[in-house]
């Protein structure tokens, strides 16, 4: 997986013809994805309750190459493309890290660290860029039928986290002591 | 007070990012110590941009896994026969973490984060490894009845404490040399160690009151170092 991380990084980076380059993207964010959902099954099966932090890695990184595909599936214009690319590339190093963690499918303290402080930059990369409305989503992919009426609403609050949490602002720390 | 300078440690910082906002009475989700945290950061929010709170280098490195395992707690998985709801809690955690980790970076940014001279480190822990020692032989010798002596001898490791007291005076002597006097303090939950401990209203602070003679470095509870500086919050 990291090498196929290596090689969008790659697309990205050179001149290659927006067409040729955008199906191989789309090819390998569509194995990506495919790896992550099944990576999240595996922690699901898994008892032991410390896989959480590696389904929250690969739960964000899954939002984010989902977006990424429908961001290189959608755009309209080439100066809309050369946004994209641009907010692409700055996610690709830790991205790249958390495929690499997951890989080794190897819980130790030293992994859970591991996995927890590539997310944080990814969440922090992800903040300066126009990928930023994924961390609102982390939790609208559950069936609520399936889970009751306490958990549903419990996500309603969740999804309503108030956005102006979520980007980064360049000008002035943000308060976000009051709730 | 002359130039109050406040170091969180890890707990305080972590219990700060953790919370979510529920609109019904008690139904709120967060870190038994969010309240007690929270006003600590508030008062830093209302010096900016003074920055009084500093984040020590090992506090920050800390903070990432502390937080995830303290959102864990906080979420009370727990590894349930049924696959959805155990699809739901875990979602459930990655949206917690998400948001928590998103509070992190942005109360660091009321905090002073400065680069410490290494080897300055490394001499001021030496001197923080002979104060632990110092205690532990006073609480095999005789004073068995400080509780917050106690939890300090029994802790199966200080090393994380003893770093972040170094990486604390180390920052407190930068400080000085700088010509600025400065009042020293660290906010902190840790009741065998930074902050003093109280036992049916007894309260015991052997390890606390050693490091402020040894060092002039104030530790005690956010609420207690809140108070102190200048901050509305009384002690709890």
């Amino acid at each position: 997986m990291q090498q196929l991380v290596q090689e969008i990084t790659g697309m990205l980076d050179c001149a290659k013809s927006a067409v040729e380059a955008d199906s191989t993207i789309l090819h390998h964010l569509g194995q990506l994805g495919a790896f992550l959902g099944e990576k999240k099954s595996q922690i699901l099966d898994n008892p032991d309750t410390d896989g959480v932090y590696f389904y929250y890695a690969a739960e964000v990184t899954e939002l984010v190459i989902k977006e990424m595909g429908d961001a290189f599936r959608n755009y309209q214009t080439p100066d809309r493309r050369s946004s994209i690319v641009k907010d692409s590339l700055i996610l690709m190093p830790a991205m790249k890290s958390i495929f690499k963690i997951l890989e080794t499918d190897e819980i130790s303290k030293e992994s859970i660290k591991s996995v927890l402080s590539e997310s944080g930059k990814l969440i922090d990369a992800i903040r300066t860029t126009d990928y930023v409305g994924v961390l609102q989503r982390t939790v609208k992919s559950i069936d609520r039928k399936q889970v009751g009426g306490d958990f549903s609403r419990l996500m309603d609050y969740l999804e309503a986290m108030p956005d102006h949490e979520y980007r980064i602002k360049n000008d002035q720390p943000q308060d976000c002591s009051r709730h | 007070m002359i130039n109050p300078k406040i170091a969180p440690d890890t707990n305080v910082f972590v219990s700060a990012c953790i919370f979510l906002h529920i609109p019904e009475p008690g139904s709120e989700i967060k870190d038994e110590f969010h309240d007690e945290a929270i006003k600590l950061f508030d008062f830093f929010m209302k010096q900016y941009p003074k920055k009084i709170g500093c984040i020590l280098p090992e506090v920050k490195r800390e903070s990432e896994y502390v937080l995830g395992k303290a959102v864990k707690r906080v979420v009370s998985l727990h590894s349930s026969e049924n696959p959805i709801l155990k699809e739901a809690n875990y979602k459930i955690y990655a949206k917690m973490m998400v948001g928590a980790r998103i509070r992190l970076e942005n109360l660091a940014q009321f905090l002073e984060s400065e680069d410490l001279d290494k080897q300055q480190v490394v001499a001021n822990l030496k001197e923080v490894k002979d104060m632990s020692a110092h205690l532990k032989g006073k609480w095999a010798k005789s004073d068995k009845s400080d509780r917050q002596l106690e939890k300090f001898q029994k802790s199966r490791s200080n090393s994380q404490d003893e770093q972040i007291l170094a990486e604390a005076i180390t920052l407190m002597q930068k400080v000085e040399r700088d010509g600025q006097a400065c009042d020293f303090m660290i906010a902190s939950f840790d009741g065998g160690f930074f902050s003093p401990r109280t036992v049916l209203g007894r309260v015991f602070d052997a390890v606390t009151r050693e490091i402020w003679a040894r060092f002039k470095i104030r530790c005690g509870s956010p609420a207690a170092i809140l108070s102190r500086s200048g901050g509305r919050s009384q002690d709890q």
